[in-house]
């Protein structure tokens, strides 16, 4: 089923002023069930444009946004609707967090929704554990937090809601390695635990090859490429273009291939590497 | 938008107004708002206005934006040209009903009164137009320094006025993405009653507290990094020096105070 759909959305920065600028221009997206879809595109793209769309922050100046096949835009309430089916996780979501416990500042997305209190309590202890928080810090202020912890808190406050798509935009910026990988591996968790779909804005190559069902790449305010990694990151040269780049992995597995190894082109995860490296010298009877 | 707020109002450009020595701007346009309140006839506030649009065209800032500058006070124009149109007394009846009447008096009372008002606006707000803040604060730390014989600190005081509108635009721009990603969670200030919203503004103000503070963290470690030790001792990359454009704006000044004294007594036969 699809759950958000958007039709010839555009919008413009500066509108009516000389510097009138088309942050993202007609731009035609589906986001069906169960989908983790990644968003590239370098700096100034519309990537943080286009999913501040998605669940009504910005108002489109041209175009539609459905939402379950709802125009978001019909009504005041359905506008608050959307923001709840559709979590966004903002860039440096820990700057965010203002209550005076990790608790209350998860309850803050549900109780808005006016749930029940227990349930509001369910949530809440379910999204921390989610994101790995453990139940003494709840308690604590979420600015004696570490770092990561506090991106972690912050990410909870947006899945405690449990919208049917969690945005994500550049989650793991700023992080350290452990922290980036604790963090994708609990959106990993959450969407096979959930089932809910998953989009993820990321400047890594790493983490959408590794990651994403579908990548979206975006350029000049359009999407300019659309389809599965392999389909992305076989058109390396595309992508250099549009001042991307294929994952590290798969830059050195070219140049094997340019150096005359005979090892597959389309390796895009390290975990993808070396099972093609034991093969290949497996096979060759080397090492 | 909340971006869309401006505040400081610096029109770029590169006219003689503009290229004038900000002290001896904002002298001068202490000057001329005394000289305003001077002019007692029609016709030295008539040399006002001439001057005022005078300015205004050789600054070439557009009228369109100068009369932006006026928004804000039309409520107070219209409403005392309206007190003055039916309050004053004497002179001639020339229209009314009832117990209300205008008189030719009141009426060219209320044109003084707002003629004077605009002038005062317009006068000020080209400073504002062709300076820069920081230009200007550098210029009030160069005009207020006599008072260092008071042990005032004028210099830390002028940083301070610099950093603090330096800093508008980032809070601005802050205030802005906290409101959305709070949004994004279902935070409403937009419904509810007045106490609703103002504790709903909560989730809001915490984090731009925070963030104003670690900003300012961030902002004194560098400052001491390069060396900053306060205004002792402290040269300076842009030099401010008097000029012939400011000589020739001072005495178009003078020469304004003595044509708006001289209009003052001079009665013309009707």
């Amino acid at each position: 089923m699809t759950l958000i759909s958007t039709r010839s959305l555009t919008y413009l920065y500066g509108k009516n002023s000389p510097f009138e600028i088309a942050a993202i221009k007609s731009v035609d997206l589906d986001i069906e069930n169960g989908e983790l879809v990644g968003i590239i595109g370098r700096t100034g793209s519309g990537k943080s444009t286009l999913v501040q769309h998605l669940n009504g922050i910005l108002k489109p100046d041209s175009g539609k946004v459905f939402v379950e096949g709802k125009d978001i835009w019909e009504s005041k309430e359905s506008v608050r609707e959307a923001r709840f089916k559709v979590g966004l996780c903002f860039q440096y979501p820990e700057y965010q967090l203002f209550e005076e416990t990790v608790y209350k500042d998860i309850a803050f997305g549900p109780k808005n929704m006016k749930l029940a209190e227990e349930e509001v309590d369910q949530r809440v202890r379910r999204a921390a554990d989610f994101v790995g928080l453990k139940r003494e810090l709840l308690d604590k202020s979420p600015f004696d937090l570490s770092g990561g912890e506090k991106r972690r808190a912050a990410i909870a406050g947006v899945m405690a809601m449990e919208p049917k798509v969690l945005i994500l935009d550049e989650p793991t910026a700023g992080l350290d390695p452990k922290g980036r990988k604790r963090v994708l591996s609990l959106i990993q968790n959450y969407r096979e635990q959930t089932g809910s779909a998953v989009i993820l804005v990321s400047h890594s190559m790493e983490d959408i090859a590794q990651m994403a069902t579908r990548v979206i790449v975006l350029n000049d305010s359009r999407i300019a490429m659309t389809g599965t990694v392999d389909d992305i990151f076989s058109r390396d040269a595309d992508l250099v273009k549009m001042g991307l780049n294929v994952p590290q992995i798969t830059r050195i597995f070219s140049k094997l291939r340019a150096g005359g190894m005979n090892v597959r082109a389309d390796v895009y995860t390290v975990e993808q590497g070396r099972t093609e490296l034991l093969r290949f010298f497996g096979k060759e009877g080397a090492v | 938008m909340i971006k869309d707020i401006t505040i400081g109002q610096y029109f770029p450009g590169d006219s003689v107004l503009h290229r004038l020595d900000a002290r001896m701007k904002i002298v001068l346009t202490l000057a001329v708002t005394v000289i305003i309140f001077l002019s007692k006839s029609f016709f030295s506030m008539g040399l006002m206005a001439a001057f005022v649009v005078l300015s205004v065209l050789v600054s070439r800032v557009p009228f369109k934006t100068v009369l932006k500058s006026l928004k804000p006070i039309v409520a107070i124009v219209v409403f005392t040209a309206a007190l003055n149109i039916f309050y004053t007394s004497g002179g001639e009846r020339i229209a009314g009903f009832w117990k209300i009447t205008v008189t030719d008096k009141g009426l060219y009372t209320a044109i003084f009164m707002a003629v004077r008002i605009i002038n005062l606006i317009v006068c000020s707000s080209l400073l504002t137009y062709t300076t820069t803040p920081t230009t200007l604060t550098d210029a009030i730390e160069r005009l207020l320094s006599p008072l260092r014989v008071f042990k005032i600190e004028v210099h830390t005081i002028a940083m301070m006025m610099t950093l603090a509108l330096r800093f508008i635009p980032t809070l601005i721009e802050e205030i802005d993405r906290i409101m959305n990603a709070q949004k994004a969670r279902g935070a409403d200030w937009e419904s509810g009653s007045l106490v609703s919203r103002a504790k709903a503004l909560i989730p809001v103000l915490i984090p731009l507290f925070v963030s104003a503070f670690r900003r300012a963290y961030e902002l004194a470690f560098a400052m001491e990094c390069r060396c900053y030790r306060g205004g002792k001792g402290r040269t300076r990359m842009k030099r401010m020096k008097l000029g012939l454009r400011d000589a020739f704006a001072l005495v178009a000044v003078t020469g304004l105070l003595g044509g708006v004294i001289a209009l003052n007594m001079w009665k013309p036969v009707i």
